[in-house]
C-alpha cells in the first residue's frame, strides 16, 4: 500500500496498456482489473482514475462509446489510432525507466 | 447481482440531490456507483447498507470547489472541476501567451506605421474585433439557452468575462499611439480577446458533441 505514490506517475501508462489488451473497458472495470492483476497491491481510486481518463480523452488518445447495459447506460473507453501509437511509446519509456532503476538499485543483477 | 430499476433510481436521486447533472459525467459516475453497490450485494450486504457505504465513498467528489484556472467565484462539484482543469489547462496557456507575447514583442520593437496605413489598419482591426465579439455573444446566448449541463458548458460560463478584451479596444477604436506604433496593451487585449473567442468556439463545439453523444436513453 505504501507504494501507491510510486505508481501514481504511471497511471496513464497502466490505463493505455489495459485498453491495448482489452479493446474497450469502462471505469469500474479498469479499477477491478488493476486490483486483480496486482493481487490487490494497487488500488486505483475513482478520484485518480477519472481525471486520468478525461485527460487521455481530451488528448485524443481515447475514444468513448455509450451503450445500454441492463438497466443503465455505460461509458466505454477505447484506444484511438494515435492512442495505440502513444501506448507503444509509453511502454518503451517504461521499459527504459525500469532498466535504469534496475541499474541504480540493484547493479549486480542488472541485465547488461 | 444486478440492481433493479427502482434501486438505480434511488442512486440517481442521490446524484440529483447533489446537483450532479452533468451529462458527460453522470453516465459513468452512476454506472460506477451502481457497480460498487452490486459488488457489495454479491457479498450478502443489503441494498440499504451497500448504498450507504457507496455514498460515503463518493460524497467527497460532489463537494463544491473552485480553481484559479477559472476564477474562484465559479464553483462546481470537485469531479467536474477536476475534469474541467484537465481539458482546459493547455488552453489557459494559449490564452496567456496570446495576451502577453504581443505586449512583450511590441514593447521591445518600434515599428512606425505611416498615417494612411494606420487609418486602414484601425478600420480592419475594428471590423475583425466586431466580428469576433458578435460571434462570442452568439455562443454566449446559445449556451445560456441550452439547459443541458456539460463540463464544457461550465468552462464556457467562466470565459464570458474575457469579452472585455474585445470590448475595450473596440470602444477605444484607435490601436496606435501618437508616434504611429501599435499600442502594446490594446494589442495584448485584442489577441487575448481572439484567444477567448477561439477557446469558446472550441468548447461550444465540444458541448454540442457531448449532448449528441450522451443524450440517448
Amino acid at each position: 500500500m505504501g507504494n501507491q505514490k510510486l505508481y501514481k506517475g504511471s497511471l496513464q501508462t497502466i490505463i493505455l496498456k489495459l485498453l491495448e489488451s482489452n479493446d474497450k473497458m469502462y471505469g469500474y472495470e479498469i479499477t477491478q482489473k488493476v486490483k486483480e492483476l496486482t493481487k490487490g497491491e494497487l488500488k486505483i481510486t475513482e478520484g485518480a482514475l477519472y481525471p486520468a481518463l478525461h485527460k487521455l480523452e481530451a488528448d485524443g488518445l481515447l475514444d468513448v462509446e455509450v451503450a445500454k447495459v441492463g438497466n443503465r447506460l455505460r461509458k466505454y473507453y477505447k484506444l484511438t489510432e494515435s492512442g495505440s501509437k502513444e501506448t507503444a511509446n509509453k511502454l518503451a519509456e517504461m521499459q527504459e525507466f525500469l532498466k535504469t532503476m534496475q541499474h541504480l538499485v540493484n547493479p549486480k543483477f542488472s541485465l547488461e | 447481482m444486478e440492481l433493479t430499476k427502482e434501486q438505480i433510481q434511488q442512486v440517481e436521486r442521490y446524484l440529483d440531490k447533489k446537483n450532479f447533472d452533468f451529462i458527460d459525467l453522470k453516465v459513468e459516475v452512476l454506472d460506477h456507483m451502481v457497480s460498487d453497490i452490486e459488488s457489495f450485494l454479491v457479498n450478502n450486504y443489503t441494498f440499504e447498507n451497500a448504498f450507504k457505504i457507496t455514498v460515503l465513498k463518493w460524497d467527497k467528489h460532489f463537494k463544491d470547489t473552485s480553481s484559479f484556472y477559472f476564477g474562484l467565484q465559479y464553483y462546481e462539484s470537485k469531479i467536474v472541476v477536476k475534469k474541467a482543469i484537465k481539458i482546459f489547462r493547455p488552453f489557459y496557456f494559449i490564452y496567456l501567451s496570446a495576451y502577453f507575447l504581443p505586449i512583450l514583442f511590441l514593447k521591445n520593437t518600434s515599428i512606425i506605421f505611416p498615417k494612411k496605413t494606420i487609418y486602414l489598419l484601425n478600420g480592419f482591426l475594428n471590423l475583425i474585433t466586431a466580428v469576433f465579439l458578435i460571434y462570442l455573444i452568439f455562443i454566449m446566448v446559445k449556451v445560456i439557452k441550452s439547459k443541458v449541463k456539460t463540463t464544457y458548458r461550465f468552462i464556457l460560463r467562466t470565459q464570458y468575462l474575457g469579452m472585455i478584451f474585445l470590448v475595450i479596444p473596440l470602444f477605444i477604436g484607435n490601436h496606435f499611439n501618437d508616434k504611429g506604433n501599435l499600442n502594446a496593451v490594446f494589442t495584448g487585449f485584442l489577441f487575448g480577446g481572439f484567444a477567448v473567442t477561439y477557446i469558446c468556439h472550441h468548447f461550444y463545439k465540444k458541448h454540442k458533441e457531448a449532448i449528441k453523444k450522451y443524450q440517448i436513453s
